[in-house]
């Protein structure tokens, strides 16, 4: 029997269009789009970070660097980058003897290094505390050294203490107080929380990432803090030693 | 009379049908492979506009880059100011101002008619211990009067009687707990 294929030869060229298409349509058109999607994506964060840089580059352009490091000069009077132990003690002692009272003992307590990160540990395993310790906790996110203080004296002179110390610079926060008289003698006992603050590292994208402007928030706070009494402008001299560091010379 | 003669073959009209729809289906379907390729010509060109576009967004971002490199100093010090102060905000606006809670207290104190104080102590979290001496009844009642007037005031709060105990011939020895309401130390009132 023969088929007559006549009858199909007509529809080879519609039917090889309609074939072409079906694959076109899959294999080209679907990865192209969704390339030209991608890139569209790109491009817009792309832009976006272009507006960022250039917001930044002006507000960058905007500040004067000297204003910025005066600034910042005051603001390290209060919260320090480091430790800077001596000063602070001497500081703080001089402090209480100005206000009266009879300086027994200075101790750095002990795990007297309370860090962010294990704050933020001990926050966790505290779950079902009180918004005290919340507060207390936002207290001590910076670093701080734990000082203990012993003094001696009354409780006129205490507050005379506590009053000048919360407006001193730099700040340290009475955590503990314990006063206790018995007969004429007075024990004062008070732990000192002394923050100090080091450079944050930026995460992500350095060059990109939004620089913030003061705003008077920030600008009452300095005010604050330029108007407390610095009491760790205290130049402590070296120890001359005769090590012999140039042999040289 | 001459007659004429039809030489070519009579094509029937479903014929003429079926010729027309060839030709329709033969138009439709390169029409609507060309307008795929033209779709295609199309994305291609939009992807290598964007391609173009993207390339000069990123020479100016590097270009900015640079410049904002060439100012990172400032940009440090910016930075290392705000997050200061910021950080010194939350620690002032957190902190307890321990010397107006010694103060109330040693105020209550006189109030109450020179109540004898030996002992106070204060937590981080505001918890107070107040513990003294009284020579009568009616200077307790008074400490109580004062402490119940400062709570109303905001002062104090949960105020508890831990302690009252009294010797023969002895005065009253007392020990109070409460929590010290006054939080940070940027307002005045502190």
């Amino acid at each position: 029997m023969k088929i007559d294929l006549s009858v199909f030869k007509s529809f080879v060229v519609p039917a090889l269009i309609i074939i072409t298409i079906i694959l076109i349509i899959p294999f080209a058109f679907i990865p192209l789009l969704s390339n030209v999607r991608e890139t569209n994506d790109s491009l817009k964060s792309d832009q976006e970070r272009f507006e960022n840089l250039s917001n930044k580059l002006d507000i960058l352009n905007s500040l004067d660097e000297a204003e910025i490091n005066e600034k910042l000069t005051i603001t390290e009077q209060g919260l320090p980058v480091g430790k800077d132990l001596a000063p602070l003690i001497v500081g703080i002692q001089n402090l209480a003897a100005g206000s009266n009272l009879l300086v027994e003992g200075i101790s750095l307590s002990p795990g007297s290094v309370a860090t962010g990160a294990a704050e933020a540990k001990e926050g966790a395993t505290n779950q079902s505390n009180t918004q005290a310790t919340t507060d207390s906790q936002s207290v001590l996110q910076s670093d701080a050294l734990s000082l203990q203080l012993k003094l001696r004296g009354n409780l006129k002179d205490l507050i005379l203490f506590l009053s000048r110390l919360q407006e001193s610079k730099r700040l340290s926060f009475a955590n503990i107080i314990s006063f206790d008289r018995s007969d004429e003698e007075s024990t004062i006992t008070v732990e000192l929380s002394t923050p100090f603050r080091p450079l944050q590292k930026v995460e992500g994208d350095i060059a990109a990432s939004p620089l913030k402007l003061l705003t008077s928030v920030h600008e009452a706070t300095l005010d604050i803090i330029e108007a407390f009494t610095n009491i760790t402008n205290i130049r402590i001299n070296e120890v001359k030693t005769n090590i012999i560091k140039d042999p040289f010379k | 009379m001459a007659q004429s003669i039809n030489l070519l073959p009579r094509i029937t009209e479903a014929q003429a049908r079926k010729e027309v729809y060839k030709k329709k289906i033969n138009i439709t379907s390169i029409a609507a492979l060309l307008a795929v390729a033209l779709i295609f010509l199309s994305l291609f060109a939009y992807q290598l506009f964007l391609q173009t576009s993207r390339s000069r967004v990123d020479r100016q971002s590097q270009n900015i880059e640079e410049e904002i490199s060439s100012q990172k100093e400032k940009e440090i010090s910016q930075r290392a100011l705000i997050d200061k102060l910021d950080q010194i905000d939350s620690l002032l606006g957190s902190a307890i101002p321990n010397a107006s809670a010694v103060a109330n207290i040693s105020d209550i104190a006189k109030k109450s008619g020179n109540i004898s104080i030996s002992q106070v102590s204060i937590q981080s979290d505001g918890d107070v211990t107040f513990g003294g001496v009284a020579t009568d009844s009616k200077k307790i009642e008074k400490l109580i009067n004062e402490l119940i007037s400062s709570e109303e005031r905001g002062i104090f709060g949960a105020i508890t009687l831990q302690n009252l105990s009294r010797e023969e011939d002895e005065p009253y020895n007392f020990t109070i707990t409460m929590d010290f309401l006054l939080k940070g130390l940027k307002s005045n009132e502190n």
